[in-house]
């Protein structure tokens, strides 16, 4: 078979679905989850492969449209209302729903799962996404009847749509969650989604099947969806090549040579994809401690770190160094890519900004610097981490890296136990830039470690997630960035993933996302023969 | 000497999962989002209390301890179920990986091993003793994936993913099994053949050997049940020895070929750091382990009428 080279990135592809071909309904896909779901909670964990269980199976009050997930569509409300001042949302939920359990859904589910995300339900409990991303915004939510709920927010904020149409926040039954307090047990996962959970074996595979009753009429088209669970990535590859697998997922992604093995393989049989992972990959600075609790040194190993080089050797020559934000995910909100490259520490002719970092080193530490550079061994961590390292010790640095077990390094990372994370990265929550700042800048977010705090940064970000206008929204997103870029960051960006994403062109109905977290609830997918 | 060995691995088990880097608590924190309601350390100080991980490493032991007399091997943090329920799903698919490559691997082993020890320097026995140097020289993940790697770059073809009981499905059950089977077995097997032909080598020149042959047997009769059979006990000493590497091995095929064993499911209990499933994995591994070197005693008996008789 000759090789079919794989195509290089296509512009936004609202639908692969040639137009007029008419959806089939039947068959079952396979898909693969690339680790083991730990916890199944979609409220209470902050790892793609666990929210993957209940994606398809719980519903959310708003949702990305899984035709077009740059767009928010109607869920279990039909429609929603926004008041004059732009603080009050209501929602109109639909009165024919039903959970998987033949229940009827009402206002009170909606209650249940937006005060437990609040932490008003269980004050123990707390929802590290949605939670971080709905209690900044919301001031109280009411049940106006049983099929009518009102948000009434803090203050008017774009962010919030976008946040309550988030997987994170889906809605859970009610009874359920009182009968077993939370939702890390299968049997508490009832939803109203397109698929219900039909088995779980932990470690091996979950399924979902078709719900009957689901309340988009015509939907879903698949009988099922079965998501085996592989973390070996030669497995994955070999079930990609055989055809046991139809579709490989977003995260963490096919580098250009596993995609090329699959298309070799399969030919015309498959569609390799090239797309934003929407995960940003940088390197921690602890700024608690010496040397990074000085603004200097700071700014020397943003100077010194060649993006370049991690691009073209960690991602295999595709993505975005040094960028913020990554231009495929966030459009007019990044910075041209042109601006950025123009920047010390992000250009491509290090040559300067090496000087420049040598000079900052030497006068700091006229004896020398000694650090060590710590890594978790999971994904790509420890080769880019391997890049860092080597960069250091080309400022002059005596670097040395430590690898430690995954748990081990959140152990350390957590207690600040650090002076430099080699490499750490994070997909944010939602595809709304303020999120990614809040997640990575601001203090508190799920995997900052850098104990960074900045007032005039902290100030912009309020002003961002303020702005109602898109224009002045985008200035100041862009201006967040030039601040983090040219003054200071301890998160300092290497650059963002893009990766290949293949299916089966049997396949159809599959539309990448701006989001890992929104385009995999298989609603509108369907297999022709 | 039993139970001791026995008391010795729970003990082993139970400090080994507490002295390892990596801490449950601050996982379930970092994992939970408990660290944004209240500062981390004390987060992770409350969930060490409620798993009693705050207690001191001798009452952790005494308490497990005494819940293992009583047959209870405790609840898995992370799955909410019983780790009695968890491994006793497992240790069959794992057992059944583990028999069928003992099979392969002896069948093999001590059929290449006889035959190189019958034809000594000819061109068979260069070629079995090249084989089995390979078998061992070359590590074990590299043989799984290799195989793989064989099949899907030939044959376009990898074992189901989804596992079938052997009882509800044979055919498809082999098809899973028979692949991570033969890597461990040539993992196995290259010892074996060594062996095998070393202890053949020797019994073929011991004096019964040469009675026998004087007493007009047939060669066939005198290899297979004079020579063979005493040279099997060294062998068979062999296996015991070995238990323990080849339960390590059945955790790197597992994972390879996807097949849902105890192997896999301790890979994924120590990444989570999930204590009392570890514990539970590496007791039943243990106990197989004690369990195999009780009955290659037991089979001395048979083989060797001096043991049955002394």
């Amino acid at each position: 078979m000759t090789p079919t080279p794989i195509p290089p990135r296509a512009t936004p592809v609202l639908t692969p679905t040639p137009v007029g071909e008419k959806p089939q309904y039947g068959g079952i896909v396979n898909y693969h989850d690339y680790t083991d779901p730990v916890q199944i909670d979609p409220h209470a964990t902050t790892v793609i492969g666990d929210l993957q269980m209940s994606m398809g199976v719980l519903s959310s009050i708003i949702k990305y449209d899984p035709r077009n997930p740059f767009y928010i569509a109607p869920d279990l409300a039909e429609r929603w209302e926004q008041s004059a001042d732009g603080k009050v949302f209501t929602f109109f939920l639909r009165k024919n729903v039903v959970w998987h359990d033949g229940t009827p859904f009402t206002a009170r589910d909606v209650k249940v799962s937006i005060e437990r995300v609040l932490g008003i339900w269980d004050p123990a409990f707390s929802a590290p996404r949605c939670g971080s991303l709905l209690k900044p915004l919301v001031d109280k939510m009411e049940v106006v009847d049983d099929y009518t709920v009102r948000f009434h927010l803090k203050f008017a904020t774009p962010l919030f749509i976008p946040s309550i149409a988030s997987s994170w926040c889906k809605i859970a039954s009610a009874s359920a969650l009182e009968r077993y307090k939370n939702l890390s047990r299968p049997e508490s996962l009832i939803g109203t989604g397109p698929f219900a959970l039909k088995r779980y074996e932990r470690g091996v595979v979950f399924e979902w099947e078709k719900n009957r009753r689901y309340f988009e009429e015509g939907l879903p088209y698949l009988d099922g969806v079965r998501h085996y669970i592989l973390p070996d990535v030669a497995t994955q590859l070999a079930g990609l090549r055989t055809g046991r697998l139809h579709i490989a997922p977003n995260f963490p992604g096919l580098t250009p040579s596993q995609a090329q093995q699959v298309v070799s393989a399969r030919g015309k049989e498959v569609v390799a994809y090239r797309w934003t992972v929407n995960n940003m990959v940088g390197t921690q600075l602890n700024t608690r401690v010496a040397p990074f609790n000085d603004i200097e040194m700071r700014r020397a190993i943003h100077l010194a770190l060649n993006r370049q080089e991690v691009v073209e050797k960690i991602f295999e020559g595709i993505g975005f160094p040094c960028t913020v934000l990554d231009p495929v995910a966030y459009g007019d909100y990044a910075l041209p890519m042109e601006e950025v490259l123009r920047l010390p520490g992000c250009r491509p002719d290090k040559t300067a900004d090496w000087a420049e970092a040598r000079r900052i080193v030497q006068q700091k530490y006229p004896g020398g610097l000694e650090l060590e550079v710590l890594v978790r061994r999971t994904l790509d961590f420890v080769p880019t981490a391997e890049l860092v390292t080597a960069q250091l010790q080309a400022l002059g640095i005596r670097a040395r890296l430590q690898v430690l077990e995954p748990a081990a390094g959140l152990q350390r990372y957590g207690r600040g136990e650090f002076t430099i994370i080699g490499t750490q990265s994070t997909s944010p929550s939602i595809p709304d830039p303020s999120a990614m700042f809040t997640e990575s800048w601001v203090p508190g977010g799920a995997l900052n470690f850098t104990g960074w705090e900045d007032k005039t940064f902290m100030a912009m970000h309020e002003d961002a997630i303020r702005a109602l206008d898109v224009r002045q929204r985008q200035r100041i997103v862009q201006e967040m960035q030039r601040y983090l870029l040219t003054k200071d960051m301890a998160w300092l960006v290497l650059g963002w993933r893009e990766r290949y994403f293949i299916w089966d062109v049997r396949v159809k109905g599959f539309v990448p996302g701006p989001s890992i977290y929104e385009d995999k609830t298989f609603t509108t997918v369907w297999l022709s023969p | 000497m039993l139970p001791l060995t026995v008391i010795g691995l729970t003990l082993v088990v139970f400090v080994l999962t507490r002295v390892m880097p990596g801490d449950l608590a601050t996982l379930i924190v970092y994992d939970s989002g408990a660290r944004f309601t209240k500062p981390p350390e004390v987060a992770v100080a409350e969930v060490r209390q409620q798993l009693g991980l705050d207690k001191p490493i001798v009452v952790q032991y005494g308490i497990w301890l005494a819940r293992l007399a009583r047959g209870d091997l405790g609840f898995s943090y992370w799955q909410q179920q019983p780790v009695a329920r968890l491994v006793a799903e497992r240790i069959p698919r794992s057992m059944e990986l583990t028999l069928v490559s003992i099979v392969i691997a002896f069948l093999v082993g001590i059929g290449l091993g006889t035959v190189s020890a019958l034809y000594r320097n000819s061109w068979i026995d260069h070629l079995s003793r090249l084989l089995a140097v390979s078998g061992i020289s070359v590590p074990l993940f590299v043989t799984s994936v290799g195989i793989l790697w064989l099949l899907v770059r030939f044959f376009a073809w990898m074992p189901p993913l989804d596992y079938a009981s052997p009882w509800e499905n044979p055919w498809e059950n082999l098809q899973q099994v028979i692949w991570p089977a033969l890597a461990l077995a040539i993992y196995i097997s290259a010892p074996v053949m060594r062996l095998a032909r070393t202890q053949l080598l020797e019994v073929l020149r011991e004096d019964y050997i040469r009675t026998a042959r004087a007493k007009g047997l047939a060669e066939r009769v005198v290899v297979m049940r004079h020579a063979l059979r005493n040279s099997l006990i060294p062998v068979l000493t062999f296996l015991g020895w070995w238990a323990a590497r080849i339960f390590g091995g059945v955790v790197i095929v597992e994972v390879v070929f996807a097949v849902p064993g105890m192997g896999r499911g301790l890979l994924q209990a120590v990444s989570a750091r999930d204590y009392p499933l570890i514990q539970g994995y590496i007791l039943a591994l243990g106990l197989a382990v004690v369990l195999t070197n009780f009955l290659v005693d037991l089979s001395y008996r048979w083989l060797d009428p001096r043991v049955r008789h002394g």
